[in-house]
């Protein structure tokens, strides 16, 4: 299969470094393309070689990085000038030598002059660029090395003495027609690149040489177009076949695992299709990488799937591989199947305790035994207590984990909740669950107690028992990692922590619910001390637990599927509200946050805003001495507009408590005109102490009333915040 | 090709490129990786290359013999090399072609797969290497063992035999395979699969193991104590087999499993503290 690349005959890049490597990590390689991409545009304009972006790209396939250049100078004239490196903390070691960092800045300057000089954001060393004519040759051979091994990747090998993401193969590095010599780790560059695993390097003179060779190889260079590539194969495919496929997720995985993507269809035997759907699905997509095929009608999932191969290769041999594989797995699923099914699903009860849930939080029958504390603590919350009073979550709860003590679950785990639906639907066991109706509801919520899966999964289409089995489920370990001190700051999250808490928060933003979170937290404290007897200080719990509530709230508002993207001075201001003893929900934030840059953005709304923006800056400042709390006392007010205020302040707090959260923002307006008039007739800093003090009280009750919707003095003016 | 033919075959190769042949361990371990030739070689900078074939004892994959795929004991080939050479895979490749895999036919693929064991305190950075879909083997190089880290990496290349042979001989079942000229695998091991099955999940006395583990434990400690490490380390293995039919019994609790493998990673890890310091208590 021949495939087209976008290289027209007349762009061929005047640059190009090709790494070859052992295969590349799939699972880091979308991120490793962006990210490379960026850092490389943003080098090569730091060193003035390009100055628009489009012209230098950075491409992936699993055994190569590839570096472009469409147009580039052969030479550029540098000037002596001061250039800005490393902050002084990351230049020097403790001991006061060289950081890396350093060194690699000043191999930059070429004059190894530095200084250290102060600027708005702290120290930093300035280096002295040596002046003079610099060839592209010369430039790249001496820093390209440098550049590629000092990036940041996320993952790293060591082989030798060496380390990279993966061994080092062999590298391509072309200017023209003509070699840059340069060495990577134990790699000379060389004029010749290698086609497909095993078949032999292949000697190139030009870029316009290399396209052509891996376009008659049929290597695709980047991952969006093997993405494409194998999205087209499948449609055609199934084209007027009345067939369809799904589970386009998997493309990536493909295209990273692929240089030369061919999708191939293959069969396995028909009696598998009578096990559960889902079984056959995950055996094919989790552990195969493989396409289910579907009837267009009928939606029935039929024995045919598609792979992705790598290469021309003998098509029947391979098919005949990836068909015997398939087939051996669904025996696997199938034996395991039979053999859980022998054992009634209920009786599994007894095997949870020998199921952990995490190091020093106890067991599976443990974490069950807290849930069902909580649900109970819990239950004259509207949400809850309907579903008690049906009998419905007791039984979820009774049942969503002991899907853990299945075969099926410890070989695919990515089945756990599924087959707790399914077993519970093709059970006949349950005396109590003789409602159909219920049955379903239940194996449904059994499974959606893990949804989301993913950030990216979607919470729209869950039902409410699943929302509160898995809102329960969710806060129990959140709580329990607190309780243990467990630091969760670091970037990893092998735990799945991070995950966890960021599917509850996605869906509490969803649905506001009528539990305060401050219940959740005490009750769930409450469920561990009771249950596992377990002892931690609870106001460090509490503290460690909001701590990382906020640092969770700002990731997702920031930018996540369920919350969107929204500016970071917005978020500030709704996060860092001051006012409130009540710990703010993840909906209320998100109202808020939404209802703030729906104001700043309208022009004509924006102006209003500001002004309440102003009056609170002003007030901040005002109030920033020291004064005795309290509430004003009406007999010492002296003026109209202090009364005013105080009354208009007086309807804002009565009214807050019966209007939504959407229209609160629209009652804070409502102080802007007595909030000028009084600062326009009323001093506030007079000779009196007592009526100094009673102006202060209510400037400071106003303030703390505001602060309750939001920090505003966080928010940001386009063209300014000129008061 | 039948599976002795195999095995001649791929460590006839390695034979070649400079490995020693080495037989297998003589006591039960859980993978090619916990054999000492690995173990304590990977620990030092010294360049070492060898090849041996070891049985893999997992009393939890025992399936009486009724599944065609899993067994209580598998065969691995093991090679180990270091410093890496730089045409590793290209190696790796070549020795396919000699059991009869033509690679341009073939779709394989190194996909990334990183490996880990917790009862050795060790771990690995690398791929699965599939064959048409079928996982053939693991390819892995070493960053830690030991709770050490390694001064030079070394490559670890573990062929899963029964896979390969089921695949070059295009059969469905591990027992139908031919082990030599005129013997089938099952006439071998059918019999072994069933008893060990049955001895594994079923019979086995838990009491008894458990006071073996303890005498295990104890013998290895006396022997890490007197700076003995490899008589150490097979009391440290014995542990392991014996943790391991218990852990397929079901008869540690949860906490208890934790323990009994933090107790064996601690041997490992002692062992491989006192390798590395030993060198330098000589010179004192």
């Amino acid at each position: 299969m021949k495939m087209d690349t976008p290289i027209t005959a007349t762009n061929y890049p005047a640059w190009l470094i090709e790494i070859g490597t052992e295969e590349l990590p799939s699972s880091y390689m979308p991120l490793l393309e962006r990210k490379l991409q960026e850092r490389f545009q943003e080098w090569l304009r730091e060193e003035s070689w390009i100055k628009a972006s489009e012209t230098c790209h950075v491409r992936l396939t699993p055994r190569r990085i590839v570096f472009t250049i469409e147009t580039i100078e052969e030479a550029q004239q540098k000037k002596e000038e001061w250039l800005k490196g490393p902050p002084v903390k990351a230049a020097f070691t403790q001991d006061n030598q060289e950081t890396p960092a350093l060194k690699g800045f000043l191999n930059r300057c070429r004059s190894g002059t530095y200084e250290i000089r102060t600027v708005e954001n702290g120290q930093y060393v300035f280096g002295l660029s040596r002046p003079g004519n610099q060839t592209v040759i010369d430039f790249f051979h001496q820093q390209f090395p440098g550049f590629l091994l000092s990036f940041p990747y996320e993952k790293l090998m060591r082989w030798g003495q060496y380390q990279f993401i993966r061994p080092i193969k062999w590298v391509l590095a072309l200017y023209g027609s003509t070699l840059i010599p340069m060495t990577i780790l134990d790699t000379d560059s060389k004029l010749a690149t290698r086609l497909l695993q095993g078949q032999g390097e292949r000697v190139v003179n030009s870029s316009e040489e290399y396209y052509h060779l891996m376009h008659q190889n049929g290597i695709v260079l980047s991952i969006s177009e093997r993405e494409a590539l194998i999205e087209a194969q499948i449609r055609e495919k199934i084209k007027n076949r009345n067939l369809f496929s799904a589970r386009f997720y998997i493309v990536t995985e493909n295209a990273c695992r692929t240089e030369v993507p061919v999708v191939v269809e293959a069969l396995f035997p028909l009696s598998f299709t009578a096990l559960p759907k889902e079984i056959i699905e995950t055996v094919l997509t989790a552990q195969m990488k493989c396409f289910p095929l579907y009837e267009a009608e009928t939606k029935q999932l039929t024995n045919r799937f598609l792979f992705v191969m790598n290469g021309e290769r003998n098509t029947e041999l391979v098919k005949k591989g990836f068909e015997k594989v398939v087939t051996a797995r669904l025996s696997d699923a199938a034996y395991f199947y039979q053999q859980d099914k022998k054992i009634p699903f209920s009786t599994r009860k007894d095997w949870l305790s020998k199921v952990m849930f995490m190091e020093k939080l106890g067991t599976m029958d443990q974490k069950v035994q807290r849930v069902a504390y909580m649900a109970e603590k819990l239950g004259s919350y509207e949400e809850i207590q309907r579903y008690s009073e049906n009998g419905l979550l007791p039984q979820v709860i009774q049942l969503y984990k002991l899907d853990l003590t299945t075969l099926l679950v410890q070989e695919l785990t990515e089945l756990q909740g599924t087959v707790g639906k399914i077993y519970i639907q093709e059970s006949d066991e349950f005396d109590l669950i003789n409602d159909v109706k219920d049955r379903d509801e239940i194996a449904r919520a059994v499974e959606e107690s893990y949804r989301p899966k993913s950030d990216e999964d979607t919470i729209e289409d869950l039902s409410r028992l699943g929302v509160m089995i898995n809102l329960l489920d969710r806060w129990d370990t959140w709580i329990g990692v607190h309780c243990i001190g467990l630091n969760l700051s670091s970037s990893g999250d092998p735990l799945g922590i991070r995950r966890t808490v960021n599917g509850l928060l996605s869906i509490l933003g969803k649905r506001p619910g009528t539990i305060p979170l401050s219940e959740y937290l005490r009750v769930g404290l409450e469920a561990y001390q009771q249950i596992n007897e377990i002892s931690f200080d609870i106001d460090k719990v509490k503290s460690d637990w909001n701590a990382y509530y906020l640092q969770r709230m700002r990731s997702l508002l920031s930018g996540s599927v369920h919350f969107g993207k929204h500016r970071y001075d917005i978020v500030q201001a709704v996060l860092n509200n001051t006012g409130s003893l009540q710990i703010q929900s993840p909906y209320e934030m998100s109202v808020k946050v939404d209802l703030l840059e729906k104001e700043i953005l309208n022009p004509e709304l924006k102006e209003q805003l500001k002004e309440l923006y102003q009056s609170f800056i002003r007030m901040q400042k005002i109030t920033n001495v020291t004064f005795s709390p309290g509430l004003p006392k009406d007999s010492l007010f002296e003026s109209n507009a202090e009364e005013a205020l105080w009354m208009a302040g007086k309807t804002v707090e009565n009214e807050w408590n019966h209007c939504g959260i959407n229209s609160v923002l629209a009652l804070l307006y409502k102080l802007n005109k007595p909030i000028q008039r009084f600062f326009d007739e009323v001093m506030v800093m007079v000779d009196s102490p007592s009526i100094r003090e009673n102006r202060l009280r209510l400037l400071s009750w106003l303030l703390s009333m505001m602060s309750d919707f939001a920090d505003f003095s966080k928010i940001v003016f386009e063209g300014g915040n000129e008061q | 090709m039948t599976l002795d033919c195999i095995i001649n075959t791929l460590t006839g190769f390695w034979r070649d490129q400079g490995c020693t042949v080495l037989p297998a361990y003589d006591m039960e371990v859980g993978a090619g990786t916990m054999s000492p030739y690995t173990f304590f070689q990977v620990l030092s900078e010294k360049p070492v290359s060898l090849c041996y074939v070891q049985p893999s004892r997992r009393p939890t994959d025992g399936r009486y013999g009724e599944n065609p795929n899993r067994v209580f004991k598998h065969h691995q080939l093991q090679v180990i090399i270091k410093p890496s050479p730089k045409e590793i895979q290209s190696l790796y490749l070549q020795s396919l072609q000699t059991i009869g895999i033509q690679i341009q036919d073939h779709d394989i693929r190194f996909i990334e797969d990183n490996w880990e064991s917790p009862t050795l305190g060790a771990w690995g950075v690398g791929w699965e290497v599939w064959l048409d879909g079928m996982e053939i083997t693991q390819f892995t190089y070493f960053q830690q063992c030991g709770g050490v880290d390694l001064p030079v990496p070394s490559v670890e290349i573990t062929y899963g035999l029964e896979r390969i042979a089921l695949y070059i001989q295009d059969k469905l079942s591990v027992y139908d395979l031919q082990f030599g000229a005129g013997t089938l695998y099952g006439d071998l091991r059918l019999q072994e699969e069933v008893e060990q099955s049955k001895y594994c999940h079923e019979l086995a006395n838990s009491q008894r193991l458990l006071q073996l583990f303890q005498l295990y434990f104890e013998e290895s400690e006396y022997c890490l104590q007197n700076r003995l490490v490899l008589p150490a380390y097979d009391y440290a293995l014995k542990c392991s087999h014996v943790f391991n039919i218990l852990d397929s019994l079901g008869a540690l609790s949860v906490t208890e499993r934790t323990r009994y493998l933090g107790k064996v990673r601690k041997l490992a890890n002692q062992a491989a503290k006192q390798t590395i310091q030993s060198p330098q208590e000589d010179t004192k």
